[in-house]
């Protein structure tokens, strides 16, 4: 095996080994654990980028077992194995997520300085890599659904990373049991690809490989309905974990964590996975009739919705983390219209660019301590790098043209036009509206103007951010700018000619309306921010918009009633009380019924004990009646037994 | 003594339609009683040993009760480096000297009036299991070391219990799998009579009434068994296993044994003896009874359920299915709702061991090598949830978790334990729960879609009653009543990081395991699939 290739296992043994260290030694060196950790991040970096060089020059599939573990669990013709895999997704996804973990664990360096658990937070990043990693590169189900699993108990422990905050904890709690709520159906889904294709796979291949699998969906094997359900018992793992409808719920809570985790759940981790596995996936979707046009309808409508509450939200953090859920939606609704380099190439810079802003955010909120943009204000001349990072990251998810967002998000409108359906159309174009809308208003709030009148806070105390969290935000703010040239349509293509379905890159003509019509709403929705919130250049109020439409304001601002439906119907209304009818049937049935039972029994002790006394001679009297019973039924059914002869005479 | 086989193939039985078993060679004769080995009668003995060494030794002082304990010690844990040296030796020899049948076997000629043998061995199956329950009691005893009342006793009947419980892994005769199983029962009884907690007189008469009940049908069930068996009336388990039956016999006696080993696993139904004696008992004793009484219940329904009897089995699946489902899900919904910790982790087992029941109502190679490792995993895992319950009940005298609060911010090692034994009861990859519900339910999804779905929402269910109870528990503000408690010290860590560490072992290098059961459950496979 050629150079890069062979030595990927260091990809994963880098993090995990500085996770191990962390964990088991427990530094008291504060500085020196955060440093392996980072340090570890570089190295697994460093290989994931000359794999991807490798890949760019002549992408080609590499998969080998991991030596150490080789067969999983394995007998009979049982093989679940744990392996690594190289091709052009794969090596591209390492890639982010490495980048997006060093980059974090730098900025992490001065944002947790001093905060309490500063060992345990690194040393759950390198886990939480470790995860994300190992289902990046993961050449089946198997390690998927483990990587999976393990990236969701990493951002419980950071999400719940300030425990003693109930909200913290909560929010830790309700993201691990939503996600795994997606879970479980994509865990039967497995079951169900491993019964069905079991027996199919070509020979040395272990069970439930991708590439092994790649060619069975379409052979007839499962019928539609079939290759349908299976489909979307694996897309509901990725509805939970890229928190699409109606599963959302749980990712605006998940800014409970740090802001640094903020960033890499959002960007590269986690959420990311939902997406990463659909497109890892995408033969068994497109072998079904309709899973994709549920993957596309989810999608839409999650982003949509997300889209419109993101404008109603004060919270900065909550604002970035609705821009990811609609920006997530868009990836599925790209995927679900047959844009499938589009929407992977969306993933590709949305990592940039959701990372810089929530960095950004951060870097605000290190300085202001506060998250209510509404306390904010005037940053622009204060924090000049911070503020000129934000602007490229607010263009960028706001797909202004030229920003790497735009590229991507221009691919998936020329998918979705050429759907030719109606209503997508006019769906992708609000979206595209509300998008620059809730973005633009972000930052015309946060950095416009003069600073916000607050007490016990003077602006002059406004200051720039130190080195380590200002480098991570340019390196990030130069990918967020530039990192789309990669992909412009009509042009050379790379990305589209790097990763694509099929056998072939898909050709795409560059479809100009597509392009006018997305740049149109996108800059509508600027134009509007701009009227409602840039000072001097505002006509409309709009504390006063919001009361005259307070039934549209309050549904957005409540997220669409989502969490109250759920905790009152679901969690109160179902799940509790059938816990408490079930413990009443124990207690008042069952027990009811043995305690009579005993009573009965108690009496007839009653009446032995005039002879006896002892505890021990109820144990006695038991085993004695049993006795006598089993010899009464042993002699009926021994040699006399009217059933003996049956078993003789045949 | 004439041989099952012969007896099979004069009488020529072969019982038609619901799934009949087509006549194969019954196992070879019983070899002739043997010795050689003596490593497993050293297991289950040397605990009984102990407990008389122990009667001699005098309870005076404080330094004499120091002695009673060591001794103890020393029993159970000469037993758990054995039975760990054969696990040991028989990895290294999977698939080369060790491709299946059962290792260190003694034969002995008993009672000879009806063909009793004292005979023991380990195959693929038992000898997880045996291990497993040589680490629970040693565990067990360390977790006793702490107890100041009736010391002397105390210990006695537990390695008692010990000699019960091991003794029924290993029994290859069923009149002797009968007597192990009895003497398990008053231990437990006294235990939990003798050093439980407010309510342990009900608690404990509750447990004895229906482990009675369980133990007279499987008399029952035994004696029948043997009148049926054959011409030669015998006991031998493999030749038992081999036994060709009726339908109707088979479907009667799979169903008494099943509501014997139902009431030991729990099964729905039979599993409101659970909560009550784990509330009651003390620490190490809820240990051993959800770590290893239960396991005989799987044991049971494994080796002889579905070992004896697989086309009853096979037959009565959706039956099984039922209880499985039903009790994953009660189990789950009903410990969600508890305020009790304890009897929280008690009604998790109830849902647990229903992914035994799942992997025997699929019959699959794949699910039941699942249910098997269940059985394993759950040992361990539950033995430490159980260890770590009773560390904060030493801490805080109280397992309402409506009191608590906060506690991590005071005891953060405990915490620490205690989050990772939850993602482990939680099958979370990397430790052995994983392995096994995965078994479990990717081999199940082929014989039962509907059932396995709803079985797996079990999953969900674990997740969602154990990070609940983390929640309250341990993070958010730390109420006052807290302010002073210490961690968890030396022994105490020492203990617990020996179980969390087999836990993750299992979790990450499943592949000797899982091999090693597969090879114990080859003869019921290909008895399934009709081999």
């Amino acid at each position: 095996m050629p150079a890069p290739y062979s030595l990927m296992w260091l990809i994963l043994l880098l993090p995990v080994l500085a996770f191990t260290l962390m964990f088991g030694i427990a530094s008291e060196n504060k500085r020196t654990s955060a440093w392996m950790g980072i340090l570890a991040a570089a190295g697994a970096d460093a290989v994931s980028i000359w794999v991807l060089i490798a890949e760019l020059t002549r992408p080609q599939h590499f998969q080998y077992a991991l030596g150490l573990f080789g067969d999983f669990i394995s007998f009979g013709d049982i093989h679940f194995q744990l392996g690594i895999l190289a091709d052009p997704l794969a090596a591209m996804m390492a890639v982010v997520v490495c980048s997006i973990s060093f980059l974090i664990q730098l900025y992490s360096l001065e944002y947790m300085r001093g905060e309490e658990g500063f060992v345990r937070y690194f040393a759950i990043i390198s886990l939480f890599t470790f995860s994300m990693l190992l289902l990046v590169l993961s050449p089946n189900y198997f390690q998927t659904y483990i990587g999976w699993e393990l990236v969701g108990v990493c951002s419980y422990l950071l999400i719940g990373h300030y425990y003693k905050r109930p909200a913290a904890a909560a929010a830790a709690k309700k993201a691990f049991i939503v996600t795994r709520l997606g879970d479980f159906p994509f865990l039967v889904g497995i079951g169900y690809i491993f019964f069905r294709f079991h027996g199919h796979l070509a020979p040395g291949v272990a069970d439930l490989d991708f590439y092994g699998l790649a060619p069975l969906y379409g052979a007839g094997l499962v019928g539609s309905v079939g290759l349908f359900l299976m489909s979307m018992m694996v897309f509901s793992g990725a509805v939970g974990k890229s928190a699409q409808f109606p599963l959302h719920v749980w990712l605006p809570d998940a800014m409970e964590g740090p802001t640094p985790i903020s960033a890499l759940i959002h960007a590269a981790t986690m959420v990311a996975a939902g997406v990463y596995l659909v497109a890892r996936t995408y033969n068994l979707f497109a072998a079904s009739h309709g899973a994709l046009a549920v993957v596309a309808t989810i999608g839409a409508l999650t982003s949509l919705m997300a889209a419109i509450w993101a404008v109603a939200q004060n919270d900065i953090k909550r604002i970035v983390a609705y821009s990811t859920v609609s920006h997530l939606g868009l990836m599925m609704f790209g995927l679900g219209v047959g844009a499938y380099s589009a929407a992977v190439f969306h993933l590709f810079t949305h990592a940039w660019f959701k990372a810089l802003l929530f960095l950004g955010a951060g870097s605000v909120i290190h300085v202001l301590h506060t998250q209510d943009i509404w306390q904010m204000g005037g940053l622009w001349k204060r924090m000049r790098i911070t503020s000129w990072t934000m602007l490229i990251g607010c263009c960028s998810a706001a797909g202004i043209p030229l920003f790497s967002g735009f590229w991507s998000k221009d691919g998936i409108m020329a998918g979705v036009f050429a759907s030719q359906n109606l209503v997508f159309i006019i769906v992708a174009l609000v979206i595209s509206f509300f998008s620059a809308l809730y973005t633009f208003r972000l930052f015309f709030v946060v950095f416009a103007g003069e600073p916000a009148k607050r007490r016990a806070f003077d602006p002059k105390r406004i200051h720039e951010s130190t080195w380590p969290i200002v480098v991570p935000l340019m390196v990030l703010a130069l990918f967020a700018a530039l990192i789309g040239f990669t992909g412009i349509p009509g042009g050379k293509q790379a990305f589209n000619q790097f990763i694509f379905y099929g056998k072939h890159p898909e050709v795409e003509t560059v479809n100009y309306v597509a392009i006018a019509a997305s740049v149109v709403a996108g800059l509508l929705g600027t134009l509007t921010a701009a009227l409602f919130y840039v000072p001097g250049f505002a006509r409309f109020s709009a504390p006063a918009f919001n009361q005259r439409f307070a039934a549209v304001y309050d549904w957005s601002y409540h997220k669409g009633y989502f969490d109250e439906i759920y905790e009152a119907m679901l969690v109160r209304g179902v799940i509790v009380n059938l816990g408490r009818a079930a413990q009443w049937f124990d207690r008042v049935v069952l027990d009811g019924f043995v305690d009579r039972l005993a009573d009965g029994y108690r009496l007839f002790g009653a009446r032995l004990r005039q002879l006896q006394t002892g505890r021990v001679q109820g144990y006695a009297l038991g085993l004695f009646s049993a006795v006598v019973l089993i010899a009464v039924l042993a002699l009926i059914f021994g040699a006399q037994s009217p059933l003996a002869p049956v078993s003789s005479a045949r | 003594m004439m041989s099952l086989a012969q007896a099979v193939l004069a009488v020529g039985v072969n019982a038609p339609g619901g799934g009949s078993i087509p006549p194969t060679p019954a196992p070879s004769t019983p070899p002739a009683p043997s010795g050689g080995s003596f490593l497993i009668s050293l297991v289950v003995w040397l605990p009984l040993l102990g407990a008389l060494v122990m009667l001699a030794l005098p309870n005076r002082d404080e330094s004499d009760r120091g002695r009673i304990k060591n001794v103890a010690l020393a029993f159970t844990a000469v037993p758990l480096l054995i039975s760990a040296w054969a696990v040991w030796t028989t990895f290294t020899e999977l698939g080369v000297a060790f491709t299946g049948g059962y290792k260190y076997e003694e034969n002995y000629n008993w009672i000879g009036l009806f063909g009793a043998h004292y005979h023991v061995g380990v195959d693929g199956i038992s000898l997880p299991l045996m291990l497993l329950s040589t680490i629970l009691f040693f565990v067990a005893v360390l977790a006793s070391w702490n107890n100041k009342t009736r010391v002397k006793e105390y210990f006695f009947l537990i390695l008692v219990l010990d000699v019960g419980v091991t003794g029924v892994f290993t029994a290859m005769d069923l009149f002797l799998f009968f007597v192990f199983w009895e003497i398990e029962l008053i231990p437990m009884f006294l235990l939990i009579m003798l050093w439980g907690g407010p309510r342990r007189v009900y608690a404990a008469w509750k447990f004895l009434l229906f482990t009675i009940s369980a133990s007279a049908l499987l008399l029952l069930a035994i004696l029948v068994l043997y009148f049926k068996s054959g011409a030669a009336h015998t006991f031998d388990m493999q030749a038992l296993a081999g036994a060709h039956l009726t339908p109707e016999v088979g479907g009667l006696l799979f169903w008494l044994f099943f509501l014997c080993f139902a009431i030991k696993l729990p099964a729905f139904g039979f599993h409101t003896w659970l909560p009550d004696a784990h509330v009651e008992a003390p620490t190490a004793v809820s240990v051993l009874l959800a770590g290893i009484l239960l396991k005989m219940g799987g044991y049971g329904m494994i080796r002889i359920c579905v070992g004896f009897f697989p086309s009853a089995a096979r037959y009565y699946a959706l039956a099984i299915l039922a209880f499985a489902v039903v009790g994953i899900l009660w189990g789950g919904f009903v410990a969600l709702v508890q305020d009790d910790i304890k009897r929280m982790v008690a009604y998790s087992s109830v849902s647990h061991m229903g992914f035994v029941l799942l992997g025997m109502s699929a019959l699959t190679p794949l699910a039941l090598n699942g249910a098997v490792v269940e059985l394993f995993a759950h040992g361990l895992i539950t033995g430490a949830l159980f260890l770590l319950v009773g560390l904060v009940y030493d801490r805080t005298h109280t397992r309402s978790i409506r009191e608590m609060g906060g506690l991590a911010q005071r005891t953060p090692h405990l915490a620490v334990a205690w989050v990772i034994a939850a993602f482990a009861s939680a099958g979370l990859p990397g430790f052995a729960g994983f392995i096994a519900e995965f078994e479990v339910i990717l081999g199940s999804y082929q014989a039962h879609h509907v059932g396995t779905f709803l079985a797996a929402f079990g999953v969900l269910l674990s997740a969602a009653y154990l990070l609940w109870m983390l929640e309250r528990v341990f993070f958010g503000p730390l109420k006052d009543a807290w302010n002073r408690l210490r961690d968890i010290g030396p022994l105490e860590l020492g203990y617990m990081v020996g179980m969390l560490i087999a836990i993750f072992a299992v979790g990450v290098a499943p592949k000797a395991v899982t091999q090693l059961i597969s090879y114990g459950l080859t003869p019921i496979t290909q008895k399934i699939t009709g081999g």
